[in-house]
């Protein structure tokens, strides 16, 4: 399960947040309840940025007295979560908050293409802010089976440079969020388990199989039924208090596809946060493969990166 | 040691900042921020020119000060770049204007750092014309088949990395297709290697030991052009680069009869590749360097023919943690017929030439901290190179930086030994806006 996409793909959610009582973040929902496609995008780091689509048939085939267990229904949010569309290109910006209430900001393009369906992608991020790492691009070639492949390349240098495989649960260019959020954790690491049902969401609870390979004792995440998209995902330590949550703010209905265009990744200990806003969404625009290579890299691609 | 009052109040600076993002025990309530508010709508324009600035100061203190050099620093400079970037679908133009106050070597200039424009077409061909950075091969600060200049009097004093390679007079022409890409660089003039000549560091004459000279050594330019080609690609997860070059020695190679330093003809082929392996990645890079001019390698006043080998492995060891090892060998070919032809007192290089490298990156507070710790050590010449340096984001405008560069060895002479007098602290401090 890609926790990033997950986080960031969710259809109906007005209810649910309002439910949460939370209070503090207005989640705008712009599609009705059962609209014939459901997904949110992809747009995301570098991975950031899945795009999401369930296909209206899948939300109709999941009705709501049907018994799914819990793999079940990590599969089918996995499953919703990430392969929406066949390509998507988001404009994308991060504005990471310290505890001290210091600010930094991210600013990048990115571009995906799926592969297969439920399979191999590739992404293509060319960051713009801040104005020391302009040029900057970063490309990833995801392999759900194996490492991703992933090239940095920095323009001053003219230097592309593979970069090895690493830590998953590290931060993405010093933003809140991690790699893994990013690029996706694979369902079969966790166990699952099904905590709570209501009318509209599953809340399940997962735990490392291996859970030295973790910073978490375990982590929640909320489910919308119908679109089988992730609300929230909250991370808890051996205590059981929450530590790490991430949200979505902020749904908008792009293309005919549902799309997440603000979320926040939060630090519950220190206050510390990462937002994330997405503007300028297109999907299917038809990338070519050879658009994911070292000539993207050392030649931005401004044909594809320009906005309609 | 001498330090300056700047360095010890920058570093006096740094410690409070580097201090503050420990988090709390406590669970504190989140600020409740409204995006609008927090963020503004603060999105870059859609207009094709971007236009950034950068002014950095840098000093770097001698660690001992003693008669070798004429001064107790090896950097003392403030530089701006104005950068211009031109992007429309049909061309890209870029223009890196720079300004810099030397104040070691009484240098004040403006100069045109980059300046291309770029031509992409629909068949796979990109061409970039003008003053461009250009860059390949695996190895990390060890270069085989990159005959791109590279500027050493920028290497060990702190600059930024980027100042080591700078911008080359170039035609690129690149194509790219599904199995095969192409590389091509042409150079209508000559560009050799910023070796040291003694304006800056000092190093070993023969005779007079590790001095500064009185006058910078001359050398003689060479008007002629020189090109490079590179072909590659990847099967397999494992990605191939083959190279040719048609050119000079990058370095002086030559003495003429009034002893005036120049460079001599020299072609070079070589291969190189990357794979991922263990978890890391493995680069292995070979090149074979053809010394026209003495193709026997008996005139000891030209340079032989080389084999380079250079063998890399990186891997995340720990979270944050990234170790890099590097082994080189510089072989020096015909090497009876140079040593059986020097001259009394020529220094001539070890017939193989080892080198081992080891960095260990650790990225901490978020990645606001880089810490880069790298070690060149010569197991033939018995030298070492310890170059570190930290740097520290404390906002999208500022950075600072600061290491060291240490250099030491048995011998005065051999390749980093002879610059150990120009050892140094440095530090940089960096303003980026838009």
């Amino acid at each position: 399960m890609n926790f990033l996409n997950l986080n960031l793909n969710f259809g109906h959610v007005k209810s649910d947040a309002n439910r949460r009582g939370d209070g503090t973040i207005a989640i705008e929902v712009t599609r009705r309840r059962f609209c014939r496609r459901t997904s949110v995008p992809a747009v995301f780091l570098m991975v950031i940025l899945s795009s999401y689509s369930v296909r209206g048939a899948a939300a109709e085939d999941a009705p709501m007295d049907d018994k799914l267990n819990a793999d079940q229904i990590v599969a089918k949010a996995s499953l919703s979560a990430y392969y929406g569309g066949d390509d998507g290109r988001t404009l994308a910006r991060m504005r990471i908050v310290d505890a001290n209430g210091r600010k930094q900001s991210r600013q990048f393009t990115i571009l995906r293409k799926d592969l297969v369906e439920g399979g191999e992608q590739k992404f293509l991020v060319v960051f713009s802010r801040p104005s020391d790492v302009k040029g900057t691009a970063f490309m990833v070639h995801k392999k759900p089976d194996g490492e991703d492949d992933r090239w940095l390349y920095l323009p001053a240098l003219d230097l592309v440079k593979r970069i090895s495989a690493g830590d998953k649960r590290t931060s993405f260019v010093g933003t809140h969020y991690f790699y893994e959020d990013v690029s996706g954790r694979s369902p079969k690491l966790d166990t699952h388990q099904i905590l709570e049902e209501t009318d509209s969401t599953y809340i399940l609870q997962h735990r490392a199989i291996d859970s030295a390979s973790v910073e978490f004792e375990s982590y929640k995440t909320w489910i919308d039924k119908v679109s089988f998209l992730p609300l929230k995902i909250e991370y808890y330590d051996g205590r059981g208090n929450a530590f790490r949550r991430i949200e979505a703010l902020e749904v908008k209905l792009i293309e005919e596809v549902n799309t997440v265009t603000k979320a926040k990744v939060s630090n519950l200990s220190d206050g510390s946060f990462t937002l994330l806003e997405f503007r300028k969404i297109n999907y299917n625009l038809g990338f070519p493969d050879n658009l994911f290579s070292e000539r993207s890299l050392r030649t931005p691609p401004v044909n594809w990166l320009k906005t309609k | 040691m001498k330090l300056p009052l700047g360095l010890i109040l920058s570093m006096g600076l740094c410690w409070p900042l580097t201090s503050v993002t420990q988090p709390s025990d406590q669970t504190r309530e989140q600020p409740q921020v409204e995006l609008e508010d927090e963020w503004g709508d603060d999105w870059q324009s859609d207009s094709p020119l971007q236009i950034s600035h950068e002014v950095s100061y840098g000093y770097a203190g001698l660690i001992s000060v003693d008669d070798s050099n004429f001064k107790d620093s090896v950097l003392n400079e403030v530089r701006s770049k104005s950068k211009f970037d031109y992007q429309s679908t049909s061309y890209s133009v870029y223009f890196e204007l720079e300004l810099l106050a030397d104040a070691l070597i009484d240098r004040y200039q403006a100069n045109a750092y980059q300046l291309n424009l770029l031509k992409s077409f629909d068949s796979g061909t990109d061409v970039r014309i003008g003053r461009q950075v250009i860059t390949w091969g695996t190895g990390d600060l060890v270069f085989l088949n990159d005959l791109f200049s590279k500027d050493w009097k920028s290497f060990f004093n702190g600059r930024d990395d980027s100042y080591l390679k700078p911008p080359v007079d170039a035609l690129r022409v690149s194509h790219y297709t599904d199995t095969l890409n192409f590389d091509l660089a042409w150079q209508p003039d000559f560009e050799s290697d910023q070796v040291l000549t003694g304006e800056r560091y000092s190093f070993y004459l023969p005779g007079a030991g590790r001095i500064q000279p009185r006058s910078e050594l001359s050398i003689n330019a060479t008007q002629r052009s020189e090109a490079a080609l590179r072909i590659f690609g990847a099967a397999s997860n494992i990605e191939w680069s083959l190279y040719g070059y048609r050119g000079f020695f990058k370095s002086p190679s030559t003495v003429n009869e009034s002893g005036e330093l120049g460079f001599s003809r020299m072609d070079s082929f070589g291969a190189s590749l990357l794979t991922p392996l263990w978890g890391g990645l493995f680069n292995a890079e070979f090149s074979q360097y053809l010394s026209h001019d003495d193709t026997s390698g008996r005139d000891p006043l030209i340079a032989n023919s080389q084999q380079r080998f250079l063998l890399g492995f990186e891997s995340e060891i720990a979270s944050d943690f990234t170790l890099g090892v590097q082994a080189y060998l510089e072989k020096t070919l015909d090497y009876n017929q140079l040593s059986g032809n020097a001259l009394m007192g020529q220094v001539i290089p070890a017939e193989n030439r080892t080198m081992a490298t080891f960095r260990l990156t650790h990225q901490a507070l978020q990645q606001r901290l880089l810490n880069s710790f790298m070690l060149f050590y010569s197991p033939s010449d018995q030298d070492y190179y310890l170059r570190y340096s930290s740097r520290y984001v404390v906002s999208d405008n500022w950075k600072w930086i600061a290491g060291i560069n240490f250099m030491q060895g048995q011998s005065e002479q051999t390749f980093l030994s002879q610059l150990e007098n120009n050892s140094n602290l440095f530090f940089r401090v960096q303003l980026s806006f838009e």
